[in-house]
Protein backbone atom coordinates (compact mmCIF):
# COMPACT_ATOMS: atom_id res chain seq x y z
CA UNK A 1 0.00 0.00 0.00
CA UNK A 2 2.91 2.42 0.93
CA UNK A 3 4.65 1.35 -1.43
CA UNK A 4 1.72 2.53 -4.21
CA UNK A 5 1.45 5.28 -2.55
CA UNK A 6 4.92 6.54 -3.03
CA UNK A 7 4.87 5.60 -6.85
CA UNK A 8 1.50 7.79 -7.27
CA UNK A 9 3.18 10.39 -5.45
CA UNK A 10 6.54 10.17 -7.60
CA UNK A 11 4.24 10.08 -10.97
CA UNK A 12 2.56 12.73 -9.63
CA UNK A 13 5.44 15.15 -8.61
CA UNK A 14 6.98 14.17 -12.16
CA UNK A 15 3.91 15.29 -13.99
CA UNK A 16 3.90 18.84 -12.16
CA UNK A 17 7.60 19.34 -12.82
CA UNK A 18 7.31 19.09 -16.35
CA UNK A 19 3.54 20.77 -16.34
CA UNK A 20 5.82 23.87 -15.15
CA UNK A 21 8.82 23.46 -17.02
CA UNK A 22 6.25 23.44 -19.83
CA UNK A 23 4.78 26.62 -19.15
CA UNK A 24 7.95 27.80 -18.43
CA UNK A 25 9.13 27.02 -22.01
CA UNK A 26 6.08 27.97 -23.85
CA UNK A 27 6.21 31.34 -21.78
CA UNK A 28 8.50 32.90 -24.49
CA UNK A 29 5.08 32.64 -26.59
CA UNK A 30 2.29 32.44 -24.02
CA UNK A 31 -1.74 32.28 -24.23
CA UNK A 32 -1.18 35.67 -27.09
CA UNK A 33 0.84 33.54 -29.09
CA UNK A 34 -1.60 30.22 -28.98
CA UNK A 35 -4.28 32.67 -30.02
CA UNK A 36 -2.31 34.25 -32.47
CA UNK A 37 -1.82 30.60 -33.77
CA UNK A 38 -5.18 30.82 -34.88
CA UNK A 39 -5.70 34.27 -36.07
CA UNK A 40 -3.95 35.52 -39.34
CA UNK A 41 -3.19 38.68 -40.61
CA UNK A 42 -5.07 39.34 -43.69
CA UNK A 43 -3.54 40.85 -47.14
CA UNK A 44 -4.21 44.59 -47.19
CA UNK A 45 -6.75 45.90 -49.73
CA UNK A 46 -7.72 48.94 -50.35
CA UNK A 47 -11.65 49.57 -48.80
CA UNK A 48 -14.50 50.00 -50.55
CA UNK A 49 -15.12 53.59 -51.87
CA UNK A 50 -17.76 54.40 -49.74
CA UNK A 51 -15.51 53.18 -46.90
CA UNK A 52 -12.59 54.91 -47.91
CA UNK A 53 -11.91 57.95 -44.99
CA UNK A 54 -11.31 61.87 -46.45
CA UNK A 55 -7.66 63.34 -46.51
CA UNK A 56 -9.37 66.54 -45.99
CA UNK A 57 -9.11 68.66 -42.54
CA UNK A 58 -9.33 72.17 -41.77
CA UNK A 59 -6.40 73.64 -40.87
CA UNK A 60 -5.86 75.95 -38.19
CA UNK A 61 -6.11 79.24 -38.39
CA UNK A 62 -3.18 81.64 -37.29
CA UNK A 63 -4.07 84.70 -35.19
CA UNK A 64 -0.85 86.60 -36.44
CA UNK A 65 -1.07 89.17 -38.49
CA UNK A 66 0.91 88.80 -41.72
CA UNK A 67 4.93 89.16 -41.92
CA UNK A 68 5.68 89.08 -45.20
CA UNK A 69 4.50 91.50 -47.51
CA UNK A 70 3.49 89.89 -51.34
CA UNK A 71 1.27 87.55 -53.02
CA UNK A 72 2.92 84.06 -52.97
CA UNK A 73 1.77 81.47 -55.63
CA UNK A 74 1.51 77.84 -54.69
CA UNK A 75 2.12 75.58 -57.28
CA UNK A 76 1.26 71.90 -57.70
CA UNK A 77 2.82 69.45 -55.75
CA UNK A 78 5.75 67.19 -58.08
CA UNK A 79 5.34 63.72 -57.19
CA UNK A 80 8.61 62.08 -56.55
CA UNK A 81 7.29 59.09 -54.25
CA UNK A 82 9.08 55.56 -54.55
CA UNK A 83 6.11 53.98 -52.89
CA UNK A 84 2.32 55.10 -53.57
CA UNK A 85 0.18 54.91 -50.50
CA UNK A 86 0.23 51.23 -50.37
CA UNK A 87 0.84 47.99 -52.69
CA UNK A 88 0.82 49.89 -56.06
CA UNK A 89 -2.17 51.84 -55.18
CA UNK A 90 -3.08 55.42 -54.13
CA UNK A 91 -7.05 54.24 -53.86
CA UNK A 92 -6.87 54.42 -49.75
CA UNK A 93 -8.88 57.61 -50.12
CA UNK A 94 -11.76 59.62 -51.37
CA UNK A 95 -10.18 61.68 -53.37
CA UNK A 96 -7.24 61.25 -55.51
CA UNK A 97 -4.47 61.74 -52.83
CA UNK A 98 -2.30 64.42 -55.20
CA UNK A 99 -5.55 66.38 -55.10
CA UNK A 100 -6.69 66.33 -51.14
CA UNK A 101 -2.60 66.75 -50.30
CA UNK A 102 -2.26 70.42 -53.09
CA UNK A 103 -5.11 71.36 -51.14
CA UNK A 104 -4.19 70.70 -48.24
CA UNK A 105 -0.80 72.71 -48.97
CA UNK A 106 -2.31 76.03 -50.48
CA UNK A 107 -5.00 76.05 -47.63
CA UNK A 108 -2.57 75.66 -44.54
CA UNK A 109 0.05 78.26 -46.26
CA UNK A 110 -2.69 80.42 -46.65
CA UNK A 111 -4.17 80.23 -42.85
CA UNK A 112 -0.55 80.35 -41.91
CA UNK A 113 -0.65 84.29 -42.96
CA UNK A 114 2.56 84.17 -43.40
CA UNK A 115 2.32 86.28 -46.21
CA UNK A 116 -0.32 88.93 -47.24
CA UNK A 117 -1.50 87.49 -50.41
CA UNK A 118 -1.31 83.22 -50.80
CA UNK A 119 -2.78 82.16 -54.48
CA UNK A 120 -2.99 78.34 -55.50
CA UNK A 121 -1.43 77.87 -58.93
CA UNK A 122 -2.69 75.15 -61.75
CA UNK A 123 0.13 74.48 -62.96
CA UNK A 124 2.15 71.23 -62.29
CA UNK A 125 5.88 72.00 -62.76
CA UNK A 126 8.09 69.16 -64.65
CA UNK A 127 11.31 67.62 -63.63
CA UNK A 128 13.35 70.86 -64.35
CA UNK A 129 11.42 74.20 -63.28
CA UNK A 130 13.72 76.52 -64.74
CA UNK A 131 14.17 80.13 -64.31
CA UNK A 132 12.57 81.05 -67.95
CA UNK A 133 9.58 79.34 -66.75
CA UNK A 134 9.44 80.47 -63.22
CA UNK A 135 9.64 84.39 -64.11
CA UNK A 136 6.90 83.91 -66.93
CA UNK A 137 4.30 82.56 -64.87
CA UNK A 138 5.02 85.07 -62.31
CA UNK A 139 4.55 87.80 -64.96
CA UNK A 140 1.23 86.10 -66.10
CA UNK A 141 0.22 85.85 -62.39
CA UNK A 142 1.58 88.88 -60.50
CA UNK A 143 3.21 87.01 -58.59
CA UNK A 144 6.39 88.28 -55.73
CA UNK A 145 7.08 84.20 -54.54
CA UNK A 146 6.52 81.22 -55.64
CA UNK A 147 6.47 77.71 -53.70
CA UNK A 148 7.79 75.00 -55.36
CA UNK A 149 7.04 71.65 -53.53
CA UNK A 150 8.03 67.83 -54.61
CA UNK A 151 5.91 65.24 -52.04
CA UNK A 152 8.63 63.06 -51.49
CA UNK A 153 6.84 60.60 -49.31
CA UNK A 154 3.20 59.48 -48.73
CA UNK A 155 3.25 55.66 -47.69
CA UNK A 156 1.44 53.50 -44.97
CA UNK A 157 4.28 51.81 -43.74
CA UNK A 158 3.83 49.09 -40.80
CA UNK A 159 6.05 47.91 -37.67
CA UNK A 160 5.65 44.40 -35.97
CA UNK A 161 5.45 45.03 -31.91
CA UNK A 162 6.77 41.88 -31.47
CA UNK A 163 9.37 40.51 -33.74
CA UNK A 164 7.93 37.18 -34.12
CA UNK A 165 6.35 35.26 -36.88
CA UNK A 166 2.98 34.39 -35.26
CA UNK A 167 1.01 37.03 -33.76
CA UNK A 168 -0.64 39.87 -35.42
CA UNK A 169 0.35 43.18 -33.68
CA UNK A 170 1.42 45.33 -36.05
CA UNK A 171 1.81 49.39 -35.60
CA UNK A 172 0.35 51.12 -38.84
CA UNK A 173 2.34 54.21 -39.98
CA UNK A 174 1.66 56.48 -42.40
CA UNK A 175 4.09 58.26 -43.45
CA UNK A 176 4.48 61.94 -45.22
CA UNK A 177 7.10 64.23 -46.32
CA UNK A 178 7.68 67.17 -48.11
CA UNK A 179 10.17 69.58 -50.28
CA UNK A 180 9.65 73.38 -50.58
CA UNK A 181 11.39 75.92 -51.65
CA UNK A 182 10.45 79.43 -51.74
CA UNK A 183 11.50 81.28 -54.92
CA UNK A 184 11.88 84.50 -56.00
CA UNK A 185 10.93 84.65 -59.71
CA UNK A 186 12.74 87.97 -60.40
CA UNK A 187 15.99 86.86 -60.11
CA UNK A 188 15.28 82.87 -59.69
CA UNK A 189 17.17 83.22 -55.85
CA UNK A 190 15.77 80.26 -53.55
CA UNK A 191 15.19 82.59 -50.00
CA UNK A 192 14.35 79.02 -48.55
CA UNK A 193 14.31 75.36 -48.84
CA UNK A 194 13.52 72.67 -45.92
CA UNK A 195 12.28 68.81 -46.42
CA UNK A 196 9.53 68.32 -43.72
CA UNK A 197 9.00 64.66 -42.47
CA UNK A 198 5.86 63.47 -40.08
CA UNK A 199 4.97 59.96 -39.31
CA UNK A 200 1.84 59.39 -37.22
CA UNK A 201 0.77 55.91 -36.47
CA UNK A 202 -1.48 53.01 -34.01
CA UNK A 203 -1.22 50.16 -33.29
CA UNK A 204 -3.55 47.38 -34.82
CA UNK A 205 -4.16 44.18 -33.52
CA UNK A 206 -6.74 42.35 -35.59
CA UNK A 207 -6.76 40.52 -38.60
CA UNK A 208 -8.18 43.27 -41.47
CA UNK A 209 -6.15 46.77 -41.55
CA UNK A 210 -9.49 49.30 -42.31
CA UNK A 211 -10.07 52.38 -42.86
CA UNK A 212 -10.36 53.64 -39.14
CA UNK A 213 -6.42 51.97 -38.64
CA UNK A 214 -4.88 54.30 -41.04
CA UNK A 215 -7.29 57.52 -41.61
CA UNK A 216 -6.67 59.22 -39.18
CA UNK A 217 -2.82 59.00 -38.66
CA UNK A 218 -2.95 59.57 -42.76
CA UNK A 219 -4.63 63.43 -41.94
CA UNK A 220 -2.87 64.17 -38.60
CA UNK A 221 0.94 63.26 -40.51
CA UNK A 222 -0.49 66.04 -43.28
CA UNK A 223 -0.98 68.24 -40.83
CA UNK A 224 1.65 68.24 -38.63
CA UNK A 225 3.65 68.29 -41.81
CA UNK A 226 2.00 71.29 -43.84
CA UNK A 227 2.50 73.06 -40.14
CA UNK A 228 5.86 72.09 -39.78
CA UNK A 229 6.63 73.72 -43.07
CA UNK A 230 4.68 76.64 -42.69
CA UNK A 231 6.14 77.52 -38.86
CA UNK A 232 9.45 76.97 -40.75
CA UNK A 233 8.39 79.66 -44.02
CA UNK A 234 7.34 81.96 -40.89
CA UNK A 235 10.78 81.73 -38.92
CA UNK A 236 13.15 82.22 -41.96
CA UNK A 237 11.10 82.53 -44.73
CA UNK A 238 12.92 85.59 -46.06
CA UNK A 239 15.15 86.34 -43.36
CA UNK A 240 17.92 85.35 -45.77
CA UNK A 241 17.13 88.28 -48.06
CA UNK A 242 16.88 90.15 -45.18
CA UNK B 1 16.06 8.78 -14.15
CA UNK B 2 13.08 8.10 -16.11
CA UNK B 3 11.65 11.28 -15.15
CA UNK B 4 14.60 13.24 -15.78
CA UNK B 5 14.91 11.81 -18.85
CA UNK B 6 11.59 13.05 -19.66
CA UNK B 7 11.90 16.22 -18.83
CA UNK B 8 14.88 16.59 -21.48
CA UNK B 9 12.61 15.23 -24.20
CA UNK B 10 10.24 17.33 -23.63
CA UNK B 11 12.79 20.62 -23.51
CA UNK B 12 14.30 19.32 -26.71
CA UNK B 13 10.71 19.05 -28.78
CA UNK B 14 9.45 22.80 -27.19
CA UNK B 15 13.29 24.28 -28.44
CA UNK B 16 12.86 22.10 -32.09
CA UNK B 17 9.14 23.50 -32.40
CA UNK B 18 9.83 27.49 -31.38
CA UNK B 19 10.44 29.93 -34.40
CA UNK B 20 13.82 30.04 -36.49
CA UNK B 21 14.68 33.30 -35.83
CA UNK B 22 17.95 33.39 -36.41
CA UNK B 23 17.52 32.05 -39.94
CA UNK B 24 14.81 34.52 -40.84
CA UNK B 25 16.64 36.70 -43.80
CA UNK B 26 14.37 39.14 -43.49
CA UNK B 27 14.51 39.84 -40.05
CA UNK B 28 18.14 39.77 -40.00
CA UNK B 29 18.32 42.41 -43.14
CA UNK B 30 16.91 44.97 -41.04
CA UNK B 31 20.21 45.49 -39.05
CA UNK B 32 22.24 45.26 -42.19
CA UNK B 33 22.76 49.02 -43.60
CA UNK B 34 25.42 49.90 -46.48
CA UNK B 35 28.56 50.78 -45.68
CA UNK B 36 29.62 54.01 -45.68
CA UNK B 37 31.54 55.46 -48.29
CA UNK B 38 32.30 58.67 -50.45
CA UNK B 39 31.50 58.69 -54.12
CA UNK B 40 35.17 58.80 -54.76
CA UNK B 41 35.52 55.52 -53.53
CA UNK B 42 34.12 53.75 -56.32
CA UNK B 43 35.53 52.34 -59.63
CA UNK B 44 32.54 53.95 -61.36
CA UNK B 45 32.48 57.47 -60.76
CA UNK B 46 32.20 60.76 -62.59
CA UNK B 47 32.72 64.43 -61.09
CA UNK B 48 31.98 68.12 -61.90
CA UNK B 49 32.51 71.60 -60.14
CA UNK B 50 33.26 69.62 -56.89
CA UNK B 51 30.05 67.16 -56.99
CA UNK B 52 31.08 63.63 -57.28
CA UNK B 53 28.81 60.58 -58.29
CA UNK B 54 29.73 56.62 -57.88
CA UNK B 55 28.09 53.82 -58.88
CA UNK B 56 28.82 50.28 -58.11
CA UNK B 57 26.27 47.21 -59.26
CA UNK B 58 25.25 45.18 -55.94
CA UNK B 59 25.36 41.55 -56.47
CA UNK B 60 22.41 38.74 -55.52
CA UNK B 61 23.88 38.10 -51.92
CA UNK B 62 24.53 41.81 -50.84
CA UNK B 63 20.99 42.23 -52.01
CA UNK B 64 19.48 39.37 -50.17
CA UNK B 65 21.92 40.83 -47.22
CA UNK B 66 20.31 44.22 -47.34
CA UNK B 67 16.39 43.61 -48.03
CA UNK B 68 16.28 40.03 -47.37
CA UNK B 69 15.42 38.77 -50.23
CA UNK B 70 16.36 38.84 -54.28
CA UNK B 71 14.94 38.26 -57.47
CA UNK B 72 17.29 37.69 -60.44
CA UNK B 73 14.87 39.80 -62.49
CA UNK B 74 15.81 43.38 -60.93
CA UNK B 75 19.62 44.55 -60.50
CA UNK B 76 19.91 47.01 -57.29
CA UNK B 77 22.89 49.76 -57.39
CA UNK B 78 24.61 51.45 -54.85
CA UNK B 79 25.00 55.11 -55.35
CA UNK B 80 26.74 57.75 -53.33
CA UNK B 81 26.51 61.32 -54.42
CA UNK B 82 29.12 63.41 -52.50
CA UNK B 83 29.04 66.99 -52.23
CA UNK B 84 32.45 68.96 -51.95
CA UNK B 85 31.28 72.03 -53.17
CA UNK B 86 29.84 75.41 -51.04
CA UNK B 87 26.40 74.90 -51.73
CA UNK B 88 23.40 73.07 -50.34
CA UNK B 89 21.79 70.63 -53.29
CA UNK B 90 19.01 69.15 -53.89
CA UNK B 91 19.03 65.34 -55.54
CA UNK B 92 16.22 66.66 -58.60
CA UNK B 93 16.37 63.50 -60.37
CA UNK B 94 17.97 60.06 -61.27
CA UNK B 95 17.53 58.58 -64.43
CA UNK B 96 18.81 55.98 -66.45
CA UNK B 97 20.07 56.68 -70.02
CA UNK B 98 21.13 54.06 -73.37
CA UNK B 99 23.67 54.41 -75.64
CA UNK B 100 22.54 56.73 -78.31
CA UNK B 101 19.11 57.78 -76.76
CA UNK B 102 19.23 61.28 -74.17
CA UNK B 103 15.79 60.27 -73.03
CA UNK B 104 16.10 59.26 -69.22
CA UNK B 105 13.85 56.12 -68.15
CA UNK B 106 13.01 56.11 -64.53
CA UNK B 107 14.57 53.22 -62.25
CA UNK B 108 11.91 51.37 -60.80
CA UNK B 109 9.29 52.32 -58.16
CA UNK B 110 9.62 50.96 -54.87
CA UNK B 111 6.38 48.94 -55.27
CA UNK B 112 6.99 47.58 -58.33
CA UNK B 113 10.70 46.42 -56.18
CA UNK B 114 8.32 45.01 -52.91
CA UNK B 115 6.34 43.21 -55.71
CA UNK B 116 9.48 40.96 -57.24
CA UNK B 117 11.19 40.34 -54.14
CA UNK B 118 8.58 40.15 -51.34
CA UNK B 119 6.04 37.39 -49.84
CA UNK B 120 2.60 37.54 -51.97
CA UNK B 121 -0.63 36.94 -50.13
CA UNK B 122 -1.49 37.52 -46.36
CA UNK B 123 -0.80 34.99 -43.43
CA UNK B 124 1.63 36.22 -40.44
CA UNK B 125 4.68 35.34 -41.08
CA UNK B 126 4.32 36.78 -45.36
CA UNK B 127 3.44 39.71 -43.69
CA UNK B 128 6.16 39.98 -41.26
CA UNK B 129 8.57 39.53 -44.24
CA UNK B 130 6.40 42.44 -46.25
CA UNK B 131 6.54 44.78 -43.53
CA UNK B 132 10.10 44.73 -43.12
CA UNK B 133 10.94 44.19 -46.66
CA UNK B 134 8.78 48.17 -46.81
CA UNK B 135 10.63 49.87 -43.92
CA UNK B 136 14.09 48.46 -45.48
CA UNK B 137 13.46 50.47 -48.46
CA UNK B 138 12.38 53.15 -47.53
CA UNK B 139 15.31 53.54 -45.33
CA UNK B 140 17.86 52.30 -48.03
CA UNK B 141 16.71 53.40 -50.89
CA UNK B 142 17.81 56.50 -52.48
CA UNK B 143 15.30 59.43 -52.71
CA UNK B 144 14.71 63.57 -53.33
CA UNK B 145 17.08 64.79 -50.79
CA UNK B 146 18.82 67.57 -49.70
CA UNK B 147 23.01 67.36 -49.78
CA UNK B 148 25.16 69.63 -47.46
CA UNK B 149 28.26 70.96 -48.07
CA UNK B 150 30.66 68.35 -47.15
CA UNK B 151 27.50 65.44 -47.07
CA UNK B 152 27.81 62.11 -48.36
CA UNK B 153 24.23 60.36 -49.48
CA UNK B 154 24.25 57.15 -50.05
CA UNK B 155 21.75 54.42 -51.17
CA UNK B 156 19.80 52.33 -53.54
CA UNK B 157 18.36 52.13 -57.02
CA UNK B 158 16.78 49.61 -58.65
CA UNK B 159 16.66 48.33 -62.20
CA UNK B 160 14.99 45.56 -64.21
CA UNK B 161 18.11 43.40 -65.11
CA UNK B 162 16.88 43.10 -68.31
CA UNK B 163 17.71 46.53 -69.34
CA UNK B 164 21.17 46.50 -67.98
CA UNK B 165 22.72 46.54 -71.29
CA UNK B 166 26.34 47.96 -71.85
CA UNK B 167 26.45 51.16 -72.56
CA UNK B 168 24.16 52.43 -70.02
CA UNK B 169 24.90 55.39 -68.00
CA UNK B 170 23.50 56.81 -64.77
CA UNK B 171 22.51 60.29 -64.52
CA UNK B 172 21.87 62.16 -61.57
CA UNK B 173 20.18 65.89 -61.90
CA UNK B 174 21.26 67.82 -59.23
CA UNK B 175 19.27 71.41 -58.47
CA UNK B 176 21.39 74.05 -56.85
CA UNK B 177 19.59 76.04 -53.65
CA UNK B 178 21.05 79.28 -54.24
CA UNK B 179 19.91 80.12 -57.57
CA UNK B 180 17.32 78.05 -59.59
CA UNK B 181 19.71 76.10 -62.05
CA UNK B 182 20.81 72.58 -62.53
CA UNK B 183 23.32 70.21 -62.94
CA UNK B 184 24.18 67.00 -64.61
CA UNK B 185 26.32 63.95 -63.77
CA UNK B 186 26.49 61.03 -65.75
CA UNK B 187 28.18 57.82 -64.67
CA UNK B 188 28.51 55.20 -67.13
CA UNK B 189 27.61 51.67 -65.46
CA UNK B 190 29.20 48.84 -65.87
CA UNK B 191 26.97 45.19 -65.37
Amino acid sequence: MLRTLRTVMRYALCVSVVLVLSQFALGVAGADQAQAKKEKVRKIKAPKARKRPSLSFRPDVSRQSPKYIGKLGVLQLRDRRGFTFYGGSDDFFREPVLDALNNALYLNVKSSRVFSQVVSIDVKPGARFTREDLKSLAKKNGLDYVLLSDLTTFTMLREKMVARKKGIDFKIMVRFGVFSQLIEPEKGAILWAEPVVREMGQLNAKKKTKARDYGNSAVQAVKAGLTDLSTSVRLIGLEVRQ
Amino acid sequence: MRSLSLILVFFGLALAASPGMAKDKFLNSRGQQLSYREAYSFSQKAEKRDIVVGVAVLGKGDQKRYLGGQNGKLTALEVAISNDSRFRLYLNEITLIYSGNTNGQKPMMLDAVARMIGPSGGGNKNSLHLSILRNNLIEKSLYNQIIEPGQTIQGMVFVRSENMVPGMALRVDIQNLKRLVYLDITVPIVP
